[in-house]
């Protein structure tokens, strides 16, 4: 099989969730889209498939969204051409139901924000179904204690968003 | 004995070891605790799952082809749009200079480039090449259409994103920017701008040379401007050269 076939076959199957892991943790979907494109570009760019391409993708996206956010001198940026379409194509909701989606997710990433970062990291990359092996590799942790640590960052969400409810 | 958090969290997610599988199910089996704890991890993980999916928005249209045939642009970025901003700027500049021969030069070329050529913007392997920007709305923010030589037209939308976005199909476009206030020079054919703002924006304002053409403050929205059925609002430009 060729790259490029490949690449395409990467590019099905880890562009959802790679996006959607992203913009749960910026809570910025441009953002997200931006990233996760640019990880893609850069694994188009190296020509060769890496042995774990899940992994090299959330490893790669993981830096660049470190990046930003350390900057965070971003004011202006140029517009990638792809992703054009779905930013000017987004549909008028209505005003009800835009206030209540707008509290619903707001008070889930309340609850989020109130984890550290490698708690909140490890618990959106499971969601997406990352494996074990995976998570530790791109969180640099230990692979033998995952489990343990996840049921911690479940525990810690749940109490953070029953704490945030009950406020 | 009965099992630890990480073997029930293992075996919640499929990450046991092969041969340890059969025999923590087989305990899970008989043990009446560790089953009601693993029970108990999967409607909390289910109960995340559903809460999680509250923070997702639609996933953007974005195609294999464009990820293949587009150049990356967020190394250095900052250096990059820095960069590619002073250069319109300065050729903004250089072309505004009384008895600059740019004008003419543009011309020229613009004529050379629509003899034999279709009217359709420029495509390159499949892809539309179109201009855009993105910029914070900050408290404050004037988008600025500055004396242009086509018949441009303005389509606003109010959008839920974090910054507002301006694209352009068609023209020769630069784009100039300061903390406050977007300036946007359209030097070549007929263009269409699609403007993004967003909802959560405090004050943005478009002007047409020395007009206010369009404004948000907070919710209210004053403009003359007609809306179409997808609720967008549609500003003819009608700046002139002096």
């Amino acid at each position: 099989m060729s790259f490029e076939d490949q690449f395409r076959n990467v590019f099905q199957t880890e562009f959802p969730r790679l996006f959607r892991y992203l913009d749960r943790l910026s809570g910025e979907p441009d953002l997200a889209a931006d990233l996760v494109q640019e990880a893609f570009i850069r694994l188009n760019r190296r020509g060769t498939m890496p042995d774990r391409p899940e992994l090299w993708l959330i490893t790669v996206a993981l830096n660049l969204f470190r990046n930003i956010k350390s900057t965070r001198s971003r004011r202006r940026r140029l517009l990638t051409i792809a992703r054009a379409e779905a930013v000017l194509a987004d549909p008028v909701p209505s005003p009800a139901l835009v206030q209540d989606a707008a509290e619903s997710s707001g008070q889930v990433r309340r609850a989020l924000r109130k984890l550290g970062d490698r708690e909140q990291r490890m618990l959106l990359l499971r969601a997406e179904g990352y494996s074990y092996r995976d998570i530790a590799a791109a969180l640099d942790l230990n692979e033998t204690s995952i489990g343990t640590l996840l049921a911690r960052a479940k525990r810690a969400f749940r109490a953070a968003y029953e704490g945030t409810d009950a406020s | 004995m009965h099992l630890n958090e990480e073997q029930i969290q293992r075996l919640l997610h499929g990450e046991l070891p092969g041969i340890e599988e059969p025999l923590i199910r087989g305990h899970v089996g008989v043990c009446s605790e560790c089953r009601s704890r693993l029970e108990e991890a999967e409607r909390e993980e289910a109960w995340i799952s559903q809460h999680l999916r509250r923070l997702d928005h639609g996933q953007p249209q974005v195609s294999v082809e464009s990820v293949l045939a587009h150049r990356a642009w967020l190394p250095r970025w900052g250096r990059w749009a820095a960069s590619i901003i002073l250069t319109l700027a300065a050729a903004g500049a250089a072309y505004a200079v009384p008895g600059s021969p740019l004008p003419g030069l543009l011309d020229r070329i613009i004529q050379l480039a629509h003899r034999g050529a279709s009217t359709e913007p420029h495509r390159q392997g499949g892809l539309d090449l179109r201009s855009g920007i993105a910029v914070e709305a900050g408290d404050r923010l004037t988008i600025a259409f500055q004396a242009g030589r086509g018949r441009d037209t303005v389509i606003v939308s109010l959008a839920n994103r974090a910054d507002v976005a301006v694209r352009a199909r068609g023209g020769n476009i630069a784009f100039s920017s300061d903390p406050e206030r977007l300036s946007i020079r359209n030097q070549g054919a007929s263009a269409r701008f699609e403007i993004a703002i967003p909802r959560a924006a405090r004050s943005v304002e478009i002007r047409s040379g020395d007009r206010r053409i369009w404004s948000k403050q907070g919710a209210r929205i004053v403009t003359k401007a007609r809306r179409d059925s997808k609720g967008r609002y549609l500003l003819p430009l009608t700046v002139s050269r002096p």
